[in-house]
């Protein structure tokens, strides 16, 4: 067996977090040699694995590019902890969030041309490890090429920016699933769901791309297609409220457990979407709010003609995420009512009665 | 394909023509024979076939590649920094012995930095040229005689 590349910082666990190396052994091994002694792990079939060449000559100027990289590591390490040094001894407030700030860039600096973090941020993107810096850069850059456009298509295509809030500058990435089966699907925004699929309140992911720790957010659910008969017009609903939910880095997933923990997170219980016969489409919009600091007087009762921009204006609230999806009438959409114990909904036709 | 020609022969009587059709050789200028073999051989082949085969690398070996061209890319720019300045450096000290001799003679800097139209490259100077020449020294040189006016 051929001897390992890393000869400093990389190899070093002692200050790193345990999560910026890889795993699996066999490819562990595979990726510290400067050739492949065990063939290619990451290869499954055993005919692909006996056809694979490496390319020619990577494996002398592999150790050399790993050695650079790494000494560019050590150097940023350095800085960092001279940093370090100098946070802990200013009391300068302003001083110390810029030195913060540049510790975090040195942190994602220091990492992200370590092949194993860019192995695992390549290759197992569903368990990286958020509390580090050079993952969480990894996910922004992620999510910045595809997710965030999307979700910024939809809510314009679908109006539902300027109709509930004016603007939205995302900072997180808002995810969302319903449990109604046992599929594991994160829904993509816009999708029209059936009344089945939503008749429970959804899980929601809110991925934070800095650094959190209990940090606190407001969600609020709203169904801005409402009829509203004596105004000729639309009117909003507040379907779900939540508030001061305690999220993390670590532990960023709201779902059915966590309400149940916390039974204040809720002001307004989930309502599902149960859209009256030929109204439509309606939009249901989910926006995510940062707190500064805990709501205390938040007196909403009542659904119905329900005010998003008045209230977030009150409550000093800046949108951080959003999140839409789409329900129609559908011939489960009476059941959903009867078990929430709602009444018949309305048949709109062409003709007003 | 081919070129067509129609020939009319007259036979026996005038007023019965017989069409015949001859197939020449395809004649096209420019092309050889050969050429044109290769142009149609090529033209039957999709685009994705002419180009080079792609790599295919396994995961680790990707990530392998990538560091290597991070590496060399941080070095080109090492250098590339350290050449500029370099370039940085000279021009301040330029710049500061000009001024140096502003301070002490004030003729000898103007014609110093006399601007000369026309004349971009000192004459002094030998062409620029991408590679040596050939013939790097001329060891049959004789130099030519020159004539001494006779007295």
């Amino acid at each position: 067996m051929s001897s390992t590349v890393s000869k400093s910082i990389w190899s070093n666990f002692s200050k790193r977090s345990q999560s910026l190396s890889l795993k699996n052994k066999a490819l562990k091994t595979a990726l510290l040699s400067p050739d492949l002694p065990f063939g290619p792990a990451s290869l499954k079939k055993r005919s692909s694995k006996a056809q694979y060449n490496s390319p020619i000559g990577l494996s002398e100027i592999y150790p050399l590019a790993y050695q650079i990289l790494e000494q560019e590591s050590v150097d940023c390490y350095k800085r960092i902890e001279k940093i370090e040094s100098k946070i802990s001894t200013t009391q300068d407030q302003t001083l110390k969030e810029e030195l913060n700030d540049l510790k975090q860039q040195l942190l994602v600096d220091a990492e992200i041309n370590n092949p194993e973090v860019i192995y695992n941020a390549n290759y197992a993107t569903n368990s990286l490890d958020r509390t580090q810096p050079v993952y969480r850069h990894y996910l922004k850059e992620q999510w910045k090429s595809y997710s965030r456009m999307l979700t910024m298509q939809r809510l314009e295509s679908l109006s539902v920016i300027p109709d509930t809030l004016p603007t939205l500058d995302p900072q997180v990435d808002v995810q969302l699933k319903f449990p109604h089966n046992n599929v594991e699907r994160w829904i993509e925004p816009g999708t029209l769901l059936s009344s089945n699929a939503t008749c429970k309140p959804p899980l929601l992911e809110i991925v934070e791309f800095k650094e959190s720790k209990n940090d606190l957010y407001t969600v609020l659910m709203v169904d801005p297609d409402t009829p509203d008969l004596t105004n000729d017009s639309f009117s909003t609903t507040l379907h779900w409220g939540l508030k001061d939910v305690q999220l993390s880095n670590e532990d960023p997933i709201i779902d059915a457990k966590k309400l149940v923990e916390n039974p204040d997170y809720e002001f307004i219980e989930y309502l599902p979407p149960v859209p009256e016969k030929n109204t439509g489409k309606h939009r249901l919009a989910i926006w995510v709010f940062r707190q500064n600091e805990k709501l205390s007087n938040v007196t909403e009762t009542s659904r119905e003609f329900f005010d998003i921009r008045k209230f977030t204006e009150d409550h000093n609230l800046v949108p951080i995420g959003a999140h839409v999806f789409r329900s129609i009438w559908d011939r489960n959409t009476e059941n959903v009512r009867e078990t929430y114990g709602l009444p018949k909904g309305r048949i709109f036709t062409r003709e007003r009665l | 394909m081919f070129s067509r020609q129609t020939v009319s022969s007259i036979s026996s009587s005038s007023s019965n023509f017989i069409k015949q059709q001859i197939r020449n050789k395809r004649t096209r200028a420019g092309l050889s024979p050969e050429v044109q073999r290769v142009v149609s051989q090529l033209s039957v082949l999709s685009a994705g076939r002419k180009q080079p085969r792609l790599l295919k690398l396994c995961n680790e070996d990707y990530v392998k590649h990538l560091t290597v061209t991070k590496a060399w890319s941080l070095l080109r720019r090492a250098k590339k920094q350290e050449h500029e300045e370099q370039l940085k450096k000279q021009y301040e000290s330029i710049k500061e012995a000009n001024e140096d001799l502003k301070s002490v003679n004030k003729a000898l800097f103007e014609v110093a930095n006399k601007p000369e139209f026309g004349r971009r490259f000192p004459l002094e100077i030998r062409v620029p040229t991408d590679y040596p020449t050939r013939q790097l020294w001329y060891y049959d040189y004789v130099p030519p005689a020159v004539e001494t006016p006779e007295k």
